[in-house]
């Protein structure tokens, strides 16, 4: 078990090693970085100074190194538009981001779950042909047009939901339920694709020959087997969530990390862009060692790993 | 819960009339099992034994009730203790599934589920059928694993089924089929997939049950040897029918069918037959389903095969007491296994 | 050959209604490609299909309803804060969301299987350090990654295409990696290599066959996603620059008068979606048809 833990952290840390790698060349090769980290109207001057200052003369090696650093210390820069480190702007508006990614995978869940079960278990049968075009249309639904539809129709015309802004859990359903969406097509596949394949293996019909009802065969025997693998998806989803936060946020103005990324974008404050990035993918890759974690209690196979020999 | 009037004991404990079971496949009926009858007596061990594809596994799977979707039984009854049980709605059928009648598979690898410990599934059956008191089932569950010759019973109940031996799991799913003392025991291939010496082992725990609880034994092999060394009646199966059946001895002694003659020689030879390949003494295998011929199902096969053999189905005809054979040309006198190859087969037909 | 005798179930059901009636259904399945190609016409000939020029404004038409009249004009779907044609600009927006995914999945095909595959092929350093780089892209939020590529690239149609590639090529470098590896595991792939067969010929002959239907599976299943994002980096501006009609910026100016001119977004919101569920959906199908088993 020690052994299956060090095993992922090291993992997880090469991964973060590679986020800042990938990040880095990606900046620099796109382009001149000192032309992104300047506001728009530097002088050639200015721009010269910055580049001696931030050491973009020096040669590409070095300047890997030194950013390397800078980001073990947590410095990605400083905002131009509000003159903060671009970190602690990220870390102020991160907590938002994360009510509305819970409420989005609560949300999610409490659909996925049932629905991927009940197609898988009712194969065939006018059920799964009633669910299936609900998974296909929650995956084709972008999150932009049904996040503008969902006011449309909640706030603008039946003034059920706030359109706009955080407070209370009022507030939190619409964007919740645009951010969801996608998620809960994708884990209700997932969840049904393994449910399929558990209820024909052998140790359910062992249960069957047991004499378990129909029920206890599901909760008991299938549900624990058909949901690990599901586990990994709900570690990959969080990109998804991440990533459609940008939007979601956006429509609905939701003070979290997706707005700031958009608001940055716009205001050409690359350092907070390259911020944001850089903490969500810390947050995505984190997310996916909790889940390999998680495994390891719940799969007892993974438990005794170290202990076979 | 009502099992009906008390039965004779002399009554047989199972009995399968004219069964058939069609399979689905690619939108077609195909017949798998053909007009089966069988019966066991209590205390029996009943031997089921062919190649892999005649339909063994299938009927035991018909007798549980635990066919698959696309199978379906279409003709026949089967009763247990006099009761039918082939037309039970699942409720119904649950009743008697792990507690009158249990079953043990081929792979006990898979058979288990990963992520229970192996004392919880064994308790299960008596949890399912609500059999004694919690602290009951516990100290069962001990007696259990004791019976099955798993030793250092508390610790191993604790245990999940990754972290035990093939044999050992097998010796679970054992323990787990006579929790509830059921009367009959179905047992497919239970030793296939595990090596010869835990193969002799687990032979001789099936032996030993019986003996102790009196349990009705179904036992489904592809493997003579096997067959010879626990059961007491045989049923040959070919393409989804019964061709033979007898007492073992006479079976050993005096084969009737040309099929049951070749699978004798598979083992008398010098060879021994792997899983799913050809017989070296039968040429060709059994036909697939949708493919079997109209006359005798195994006539493509048959060295002895005649016209008769290929245009009418021969029905199963008894040729001395409790020895009855499906062909229109049986073989008269006992297969010496000194006798070579398969031409003997070809010798003694008439 | 059936069997003659024992058919205890009665007699044999009447196929041909049934298979009749099942093969229509066969064909209805398909329906993914009628709307696939309405979109390819558009995309191909819009001026045949606008009733109006997309980008001509009427200031005096500005966010009137589907079915506004003016100057002898009429706008059936609307008109936006400009006054243009609602109609019209969805019509034309196909234009980039197909060049855009199409392009973007091609080249991320293309690159990711070429990277895929040699390092199926060169199993000591270039294939790891590779299959490392693909982990490493895979373990960044693409959407956010794409989001600061562009930025640092700047918008335009060429490096949204560019950024769409560097963000899915470790998807097929994946799957292409595990196809070749299992391709050259292959009996007569590794007499081939015993008996001195050129590399390239080994590749070209045996290990292409096998990785570009899973290639096309994956495709097939990518499209949807890049329309989606293609419209989303134009959504928040990082996408086609204006007056460039494109269905993600008509989205985002139908956001900010979602309240008093829903025709805005909602219609080049639905015709994204169709053409999203129609790329999902024949997406499924071609799965179905080139990996009956689930394998990819």
């Amino acid at each position: 078990m020690v052994r299956f833990i060090l095993n992922r952290l090291a993992q997880a840390a090469l991964s973060l090693f590679g986020v800042l790698t990938v990040v880095f060349f990606a900046v620099h090769i796109a382009g001149d970085p000192v032309r992104l980290l300047v506001p728009q109207n530097s002088s050639a001057a200015d721009i010269a100074r910055l580049s001696r200052q931030l050491g973009l003369d020096r040669p590409l090696v070095d300047q890997y190194w030194t950013f390397l650093v800078h980001a073990a210390h947590g410095n990605f820069g400083y905002s131009f538009v509000l003159d903060q480190p671009a970190l602690g702007i990220v870390l102020t508006r991160f907590p938002n981001t994360v009510e509305l990614a819970a409420g989005a995978l609560v949300f999610a869940l409490s659909l996925a779950i049932p629905i991927g079960i009940l197609s898988a278990v009712f194969r065939g049968k006018w059920i799964e042909r009633a669910l299936m075009p609900v998974i296909l249309i929650g995956q084709s639904m972008p999150v932009f047009w049904s996040g503008i539809l969902l006011i449309l129709i909640f706030a603008v015309h039946w003034h059920v939901f706030p359109s706009s802004g955080q407070g209370g859990l009022r507030a939190l359903i619409l964007p919740s339920v645009t951010l969801g969406s996608l998620s809960l097509a994708t884990i209700a596949r997932m969840i049904r694709g393994s449910f399929l394949e558990h209820l024909n293996r052998e140790y359910v019909r062992t249960a069957k020959a047991k004499g378990a009802s129909a029920s206890r065969v599901l909760l008991r025997h299938v549900f624990r087997n058909a949901f690990l693998p599901v586990l990994t998806v709900l570690g990959m989803e969080t990109a998804n969530l991440l990533g459609g936060a940008v939007i979601a946020e956006e429509i609905f103005a939701w003070p979290g990390i997706g707005q700031l990324t958009v608001q940055a974008v716009q205001s050409l404050d690359f350092p907070v862009v390259e911020a944001v990035v850089l903490f969500a993918a810390t947050i995505y890759i984190l997310a996916n060692l909790a889940v390999d974690l998680l495994y390891g209690v719940v799969d007892p196979r993974l438990r005794h790993e170290g202990n076979q020999q | 819960m009502t099992l009906g009037t008390v039965r004779p004991t002399t009554a047989p404990l199972l009995e399968m009339d004219d069964l058939s079971v069609c399979v689905e496949i690619k939108g077609q009926q195909e017949l798998a099992l053909s007009r089966v009858s069988l019966s066991i007596n209590r205390g029996e061990i009943v031997g089921i034994v062919g190649e892999s594809g005649c339909g063994k596994t299938m009927m035991a799977l018909s007798i549980m009730g635990l066919l698959g979707e696309n199978s379906k039984i279409v003709r026949g009854s089967i009763r247990l203790e006099g009761e039918e049980i082939s037309s039970l709605a699942p409720r119904g059928l649950r009743r008697y599934r792990g507690r009158r009648m249990s079953m043990i598979f081929q792979e006990p690898m898979v058979a288990l589920n990963p992520l229970m410990r192996v004392g919880r599934q064994v308790k299960e059956v008596l949890t399912i059928h609500r059999i004694g008191s919690r602290s009951d089932r516990r100290r069962r569950v001990a007696e259990l694993f004791n019976q099955v010759g798993l030793s250092g019973s508390v610790i191993r109940a604790r245990q999940y089924p990754h972290e035990l031996s093939g044999g050992m799991r097998q010796r679970v799913m054992i323990a787990m089929a006579l929790a509830a003392e059921p009367a009959l025991l179905i047992a497919d291939e239970p030793t296939t997939a595990l090596d010869a010496t835990v193969q002799a082992q687990i032979l001789d725990l099936l032996l030993e049950i019986r003996d102790r609880l009196g349990t009705s034994v179904l036992f489904v092999t592809h493997d003579m040897g096997v067959i010879a060394e626990v059961a007491d009646r045989v049923v040959v199966m070919y393409a989804g029918q019964v061709v033979e059946v007898a007492p073992v001895n006479a079976l050993f002694a005096r084969p009737m069918h040309p099929y049951t003659g070749g699978l004798l020689q598979s083992i008398t030879g010098p060879l021994s037959v792997a899983k799913g390949q050809d017989l070296p003494t039968i040429p060709g295998r059994v036909p697939s389903l949708g493919d079997i011929p109209s006359g005798c199902p195994f006539a493509p096969r048959c060295l002895a095969a005649q016209d008769r053999c290929i245009e009418e189905r021969p029905e199963l005809g008894e040729v001395e007491p409790e020895h009855t054979v499906a062909c229109w040309f049986p073989l008269a006198a006992p297969v010496k296994s000194e006798a070579g190859g398969s031409s003997s087969i070809k010798s003694d037909a008439p | 050959m059936t069997i003659a005798i024992n058919q205890p179930w009665g007699p044999e059901v009447p196929l041909s209604r049934a298979k009749r009636a099942g093969k229509l259904r066969k064909l209805l399945r398909w329906w993914p490609l009628a709307i696939l190609g309405i979109a390819a016409f558009a995309a191909a000939f819009p001026y045949l299909l606008a009733p109006l020029n997309p980008d001509l404004t009427h200031l005096n038409a500005r966010l009137q309803g589907p079915g506004f009249r003016a100057d002898g004009l009429k706008f059936l779907l609307g008109t936006d804060d400009l006054g243009r044609d609602v109609l019209s600009r969805v019509i034309w927006g196909v234009r980039v969301s197909v060049v855009v995914a199409t392009t973007a999945v091609f080249a991320a095909g293309v690159f990711g299987g070429a990277m895929g595959i040699i390092a199926g092929v060169r199993k000591r350093i270039l294939g790891p350090v590779i299959m490392r780089i693909a982990d490493m892209v895979l373990s960044i939020p693409f959407f956010l990654l794409a989001i600061l590529v562009v930025a640092a690239l700047g918008p335009n149609l060429r490096n949204l295409v560019i950024v769409l590639a560097l963000v899915r090529w470790p998807r097929y470098a994946r799957v292409a990696y595990a196809q070749t590896l299992e391709a050259s595991e292959r009996e007569f792939v590794r007499a081939a290599v015993a008996l001195g067969a050129r590399q390239l010929r080994v590749v070209r002959r045996h290990i292409l066959p096998e990785v570009l239907p899973a290639l096309v599976v994956i495709a097939t299943l990518e499209v949807g996603l890049m329309v989606i994002y293609e419209a989303a980096l134009s959504f928040i501006g990082l996408g086609v620059q204006p007056p460039t009609p494109s269905w993600g910026s008509m989205l985002s100016t139908g956001q900010q008068f979602v309240a008093s001119a829903w025709w805005i977004a909602t219609f080049p919101g639905l015709a994204l979606f169709l053409l999203v569920v129609a790329v999902n959906r024949l997406g499924d199908l071609i799965r179905d048809l080139l990996d009956p088993k689930g394998r990819i």
